[in-house]
């Protein structure tokens, strides 16, 4: 009996602390509807939270989407001429929309696709299989944060026009801390921001100044475009690529506000390319980086084989577009603008097919 | 047989249309603007309880679909709001219970026709490591595919391919009317792969023409008025941060509103020379004033609003303030770290001036 009353009280301590840890999450949620002016990239948190990087407000919101039905398998999903479909479903022509970003939630595995119009009108859908859905963003819950002080008097030319612009290239959660990258229209360098979450009115967010070093040579400031974070020799990594090319790593603990941080180059992915976008998936047959480019296929790197790259990169590559360091197979996927984890051992591409259409499809073991 | 049963399907939806149509009035759509947008369609003449069986489709080379929004009771009307506004020229049509009641198109109105104003640097000589280029625009301009209307040729025959970067989001500032866009800066940075196996985006002593095209649609949809070309030839690299020790200050006279010019002796990037620069009294109180810039971005001027006082006063520069090839006050887009020299880094440069 006493067994029992035992049980039942580490079931009850055990509910309040996990209802605790999710209201927690909440800190600082507000009801209402949130100013998003522009939604560049989507990430989703933990138990259905939803951020959304807004380039025009230089802000980042943490909504609730509600939707935190866990399922553990998403459906394949094959969705053929996806921006036609999407322009149609808004009411407009596939020339005045742009996908900016697709985001899976890890629970339900529901598709999150940010939208933009020629007329930078935002628009977030939710795809389930087949069906398309808009995102309610009307008197929810949510918090926010600013990602720029604005200047004390907003800089303006001798016209009054602002001039001023935030593009976030990429966002991504991990360890309860939010990671944005962000580009400025102005001056050439990184603002790389980790801001723990929930959000806090003080801005407790570290901006890093983050270098590359060139072979040992040169070095230069380096905007992040695009990045994902991985466990390499039970240490946890940022993996990166930059405007100018190089995957470089940079352990996560050495990311501390105000400091210099240069990431290890631990391979070039090639002239006259550029790394778009990047996840992590695991198969039975380990761990791996899996890389989109804007004029190579879709590249695979075990991370086995990141962990066994030490040291810098420091030979340039001798043959014309050739790529250096770490050992990567191409996979025959090309023109990938997207890619995303669907589940454990699926992934989304969104992809430009060679007669023009824009395909949104699943890959799975075959690639991994 | 077929067409009988089809017949009395269509007599049959006519009816429980009749229905939902109030007797007072026929069933008629507006539409509602929102700066200059097409928000909303306001329908009226159908009772506010059938908003369940109504759908807006677009018409588009004969296929219709239904299209995603929300609908609202207002003043006994109901609305129609699509999650984007509605698109100008396209055609709609409203649906009762499967019965087309209205055919909408969404008039184009009467637009103003936009203009690329600038493109910075203004110069025709640029350096070989030229970072950027800024194209200012006389009203907000659609975003998303802006390099198709970019086109860099070399020497009047070569077309340029990978110069620029593809960046999306775009860099716009927050009106849309200005576009920064980056030449590939692996291709510009000592050392990298791009740099080593293309070479410079740009190259020195060759001569190149930049085309804007007429096609680049304002945010309205009108195009450009014309087509721009922007000729210019290269120079030789920079390799040396901006030094505002090195500045020229012609102070006005007091009692004036004349500007304080500033001579710089090089051009400096335009965006942030909009921003970096303010001017201080002793006191430290910022003037007030506005900014122009001449001489191909090589003279900064500053037009107080009010009248100069005699004293003392400071230029603070902020060191982020770049040249045209990224090198900012503090250090030089490519480092060469076999030759450096570390130097204190600090916020601020600051210059003098007197007014007498």
């Amino acid at each position: 009996m006493k067994k029992v009353y035992l049980f039942l009280a580490l079931v009850a301590t055990v509910a309040l602390a996990s209802t605790s840890k999710i209201a927690s999450l909440r800190d600082g949620f507000m009801e209402g509807t949130p100013e998003v002016k522009s939604i560049s990239a989507l990430t989703f948190g933990p138990d259905g939270i939803l951020f959304i990087g807004d380039s025009k407000s230089a802000a980042v919101f943490a909504i609730e989407t509600k939707d935190n039905q866990k399922i553990e398998k998403a459906a394949a999903v094959d969705i053929k001429k996806i921006d036609q479909r999407i322009a149609a479903l808004l009411g407009t022509e596939v020339q005045n929309i742009t996908i900016q970003d697709i985001a899976v939630n890890p629970l339900s595995k529901n598709i999150y696709c940010a939208i933009q119009l020629a007329d930078g009108t935002p628009a977030l859908l939710k795809i389930t299989g087949d069906k398309f859905e808009a995102v309610n963003l009307k008197n929810i819950k949510f918090s926010s944060v600013d990602l720029v002080n604005a200047p004390a008097e907003d800089a303006k030319d001798q016209r009054g026009r602002p001039l001023r612009g935030l593009s976030i290239s990429d966002i991504g959660f991990a360890n309860g801390k939010l990671m944005v990258s962000g580009l400025s229209n102005q001056e050439f360098s990184s603002t790389f921001r980790i801001i723990p979450f929930p959000f806090t009115k003080q801005q407790d967010q570290s901006s890093l100044e983050i270098y590359h070093a060139a072979h040992k040579q040169y070095e230069t400031f380096s905007p992040i475009r695009t990045f994902t974070t991985s466990e390499i020799n039970g240490k946890q990594y940022l993996i990166a690529s930059y405007t100018c090319t190089p995957l470089v790593l940079f352990p996560m603990e050495d990311l501390k506000p105000g400091k210099h941080v240069k990431g290890r180059t631990v391979a070039e992915m090639g002239s006259g390319n550029s790394p778009l976008d990047m996840i992590t998936m695991k198969s039975g047959k380990g761990s791996f980086l899996l890389m989109a480019n804007s004029s190579r296929p879709v590249f695979k790197v075990k991370y086995e084989s990141i962990e066994s790259f030490q040291g810098s990169l420091t030979t340039p590559v001798e043959e014309n577009f050739a790529t250096a360091g770490v050992d990567f197979v191409s996979l025959p996927v090309m023109n990938v603008l997207q890619l995303e984890k669907l589940d454990e051992s699926q992934f989304l591409l969104l992809q430009r097919k060679s007669n023009g259409d824009l395909d949104l499809w699943t890959g799975g073991e075959r690639y991994l | 047989m077929k067409i009988i049963r089809s017949i009395q399907i269509s007599f049959l939806l006519l009816l429980v249309c009749q229905a939902c149509i109030t007797k007072d009035k026929q069933p008629s759509v507006s539409i509602r603007w929102e700066n200059e947008r097409a928000k909303a369609f306001i329908i009226e003449g159908i009772s506010s309880e059938s908003n369940s069986s109504l759908q807006v489709r677009l018409i588009k080379e004969g296929e219709r679909t239904s299209i995603l929004g929300e609908y609202s009771i207002e003043d006994n009307h109901i609305i129609f709001q699509p999650i984007v506004p509605f698109t100008k020229g396209l055609n709609y049509e409203l649906l009762l219970k499967d019965s087309i009641i209205a055919e909408i198109q969404i008039p184009k109105g009467d637009l103003s026709t936009p203009e690329l104003i600038a493109i910075y640097p203004t110069n025709d000589t640029l350096p070989e490591n030229l970072l950027k280029l800024y194209f200012q625009f006389s009203e907000s301009m659609q975003e998303g595919h802006s390099l198709k209307h970019i086109t860099l040729i070399a020497e009047n025959q070569d077309t340029l391919r990978n110069t620029f970067l593809d960046l999306q989001p775009e860099l716009w500032n927050a009106d849309g009317n200005l576009l920064t866009v980056w030449l590939d800066p692996g291709r510009i940075k000592r050392g990298l792969q791009p740099n080593l196996k293309l070479g410079a985006p740009l190259v020195h002593g060759k001569q190149y023409s930049l085309i804007i095209s007429s096609d680049w649609k304002s945010k309205a949809g009108v195009p450009l008025k014309v087509s721009i070309k922007k000729n210019f030839v290269v120079g030789k690299r920079d390799e040396l941060s901006p030094n505002p020790n090195q500045w020229g200050i012609s102070p006005p006279p007091s009692k004036t509103k004349d500007p304080v010019i500033i001579q710089l002796h090089e051009s400096l990037d335009y965006a942030l020379l909009m921003e970096t620069i303010q001017i201080f009294d002793d006191h430290d109180n910022a003037i007030k004033g506005f900014i122009e810039l001449d001489q191909e971005e090589r003279n900064f001027q500053f037009i107080p609003e009010e009248f100069w006082n005699s004293g003392d006063f400071k230029i603070r520069i902020e060191s982020r303030l770049e040249d045209l090839s990224g090198n900012n006050l503090n250090r030089l887009f490519d480092q060469d770290l076999t030759k450096i020299n570390q130097s204190e880094s600090s916020e601020f440069s600051e210059i003098h001036f007197s007014i007498k």
